[in-house]
């Protein structure tokens, strides 16, 4: 991989960084800009920079946003009283796109892994139960991903919340086995949030 | 289910050639350290994605190489499949299928279902409890995938629990985090020990079958030992309530080690002969023709569940047996079965020759042998 110099090397090295890009794709990517005009590489690298910029976390929600809360979260017309909690903020995109669940959300920013020294600590657990203080919120759906860590985090967000006197719903795999929520499609997700039970 | 050809490039000594089997008999000539584990360990690979060696993937590829491929034409009930496999010393490997990349084991399986007689399987009988499982585990996963996936989401459980535990050995979290995976540990283990159960009971009764027509006298029984019951007043139905009281009676001790003491990782297969347990008393030629029942009773119970019979590996097995028990070996096999058979002198083979195809190996070099079908021809 040394025979790349410079700015070249910097480049590939730069791009291999990201999730999903191998050594080969690195490559690939940084030919690719090369071959561009000027004035192309600038308009990706002010994107790039320009999102960086305007893109946060909600304040209340921890999805994607421009503003200090998201969309979401300021529109009237949603649900106020059921909550679908997820792992990543691109979950809710997902879940929007699907145009099955009326109420609003809450993001996770992960799920409980001690074998990677996560614990409820790490996760935005505090704040969700925060949101639940002055009792609009009369149901959770619990939308984590069908996977070990996701059903762990769906049971110990379970025996956290129910005792508050809410319910408490598991979103209803018919999502495959192991596959990320980011796959299902519309259709599948339909059916779930249909199909939630109680946990 | 046969294999009908195979192709390697680069692929451990074995030079580039394609070959073309028999529906019926192949068999695999040449002297010590040519190639012929080799071949069976490719046609392996095709049919479970794993080494029989247990061996790196790199291992795989040639020596000085950088890459390797095995393509492998496969017929199962009438469907042809063609499975490509690529090695590579520095990324993942990849699978296609009908040119198709799979990229999750459990959607691979099925495609080629192998039993694989080697002289190592006698670990199974003399080995320590994993070996069991193993055997177990491979057998079941290629015919129950829901297996296959509960076994893995188990290993995974296992190992995060297993992770809590050392964290609140060393006081870094609280003792409530184990609740959740505790619940989610015994669901999986229920599911498991059941299958083991059932799938075990179904196993002894065609395994002593075998046994039985091997060595006439001999009555094999193989019982599955799990870790709640430890073989006493079994009571399946109850295991997933009897797990969690016995596993609120460990969790100190299981703290106190940090590992996770009950469930299926840790049972066990419990074989004998005539009432008494193999592996502590059995002779070496019973541990070995257990052994041969084990993988005979394997093949039955693959065709048992997809109706149709495997492709069956049988690597030096017949340097281990006398005349005597080769041939009642042989009489074992369904006589549509697609056999592939190492050896080290055609005279091993007289009596099959008849049906089969010889293959000799030499440094790699792969050369079909005509010798006996030139000597029929001119007989007649
Ligand atoms: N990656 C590799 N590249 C080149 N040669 C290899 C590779 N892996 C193994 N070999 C060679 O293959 C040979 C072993 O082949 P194999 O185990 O198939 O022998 P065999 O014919 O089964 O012999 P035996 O009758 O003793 O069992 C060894 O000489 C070994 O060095
Ligand atoms: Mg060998
Ligand atoms: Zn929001």
């Amino acid at each position: 991989m040394t025979i790349y110099l410079g700015a070249l090397a910097r480049l590939i090295d730069e791009l291999g960084r990201m999730p999903g890009v191998g050594p080969k794709t690195a490559q690939r990517l940084a030919f690719y800009l090369l071959r561009q005009e000027r004035g192309e590489v600038e308009r990706l690298a002010n994107t790039l920079v320009e999102a960086k910029d305007r893109i946060r976390y909600c304040a209340t929600c921890f999805s994607l946003c421009e503003e200090e809360t998201c969309p979401i979260c300021r529109d009237a017309r949603r649900d106020a009283s059921t909550l679908c909690v997820v792992e990543e903020p691109n979950d809710v995109f997902v879940l929007e796109r699907a145009k099955v669940f009326r109420g609003r959300y809450h993001v996770l920013m992960g799920t409980l892994s001690p074998l990677d020294g996560i614990g409820p600590e790490d996760l935005k657990i505090t704040e969700l139960l925060k949101r639940l203080k002055d009792g609009t919120v009369k149901e959770i759906v619990v939308a984590t991903n069908p996977d070990v860590e996701g059903e762990a985090t769906a049971i110990y967000l379970g025996k956290l919340i129910k005792p508050l006197g809410l319910s408490v719903t598991r979103l209803a795999s018919g999502l495959p086995a192991g596959g990320d929520l980011e796959y299902a499609d519309d259709i599948t997700l339909g059916q779930a949030m249909s199909g939630r039970r109680e946990i | 289910m046969n294999i009908t050809s195979l192709f390697t490039t680069n692929y451990r000594n074995i030079q580039r050639k394609e070959m073309q089997f028999s529906e019926r008999i192949n068999v695999f000539l040449g002297k010590n350290a040519q190639g012929k584990t080799n071949l069976i360990e490719a046609l392996f690979l095709i049919g479970t994605l794993k080494s029989i060696r247990r061996a790196d993937e790199s291992q795989l590829i040639q020596f000085g190489e950088q890459e390797a491929k095995l393509a492998s034409l496969v017929n199962k009930k009438g469907i042809k499949k063609e499975i490509e496999i690529y090695y590579y010393r520095d990324k993942a490997k990849r699978v296609l299928v009908n040119r198709n990349q799979i990229y999750k084991y459990a959607d691979y399986l099925g495609n080629l279902n192998i039993t694989l007689f080697s002289p190592d399987d006698l670990i199974i009988v003399k080995g320590d409890a994993s070996y069991r499982r193993r055997y177990l585990d491979m057998l079941f996963s290629q015919t129950d995938k829901a297996y296959l996936l509960d076994l893995m989401a188990y290993h995974r459980i296992l190992k995060q629990r297993n992770s809590v535990l050392k964290d609140i050995r060393s006081k870094q979290r609280q003792e409530h985090l184990l609740d959740t995976w505790d619940e989610q540990i015994c669901k999986y283990a229920n599911r498991i020990v059941q299958k083991r159960y059932k799938n075990v009971k179904f196993l002894n009764e065609i395994a002593n079958k075998m046994h039985k027509k091997l060595i006439f006298n001999e009555n094999l029984s193989i019982k599955y030992i799990d870790t709640i019951y430890c073989g006493v007043d079994e009571n399946p139905a109850e295991y997933e309530k009897d797990f969690i009281l016995k596993q609120k009676r460990v969790r100190s001790q299981e703290i106190a080690r940090g590992i996770t003491l009950l469930g299926p990782h840790r049972d066990d297969l419990e074989i004998k002969i005539n009432g008494v347990n193999t592996r502590i008393f059995g002779s070496q030629g019973q541990k070995r023709s257990v052994a041969i029942s084990l993988r005979l009773g394997e093949a039955e119970y693959i065709q048992e569940m997809y109706d149709e019979y495997p492709v069956l590996l049988l690597d030096d097995i017949f340097s281990e047996l006398d005349d005597e028990r080769k041939n009642e070996l042989l009489q074992l096999l369904r006589p549509e079965a697609q056999i592939f058979i190492t050896g080290t002198s055609l005279m091993d083979f007289q009596s099959m020759l008849r049906h089969a195809k010889v293959f000799k190996i030499q440094q790699g070099r792969i050369e079909e042998h005509h010798g006996h079908e030139k000597k029929r021809a001119q007989t007649a």
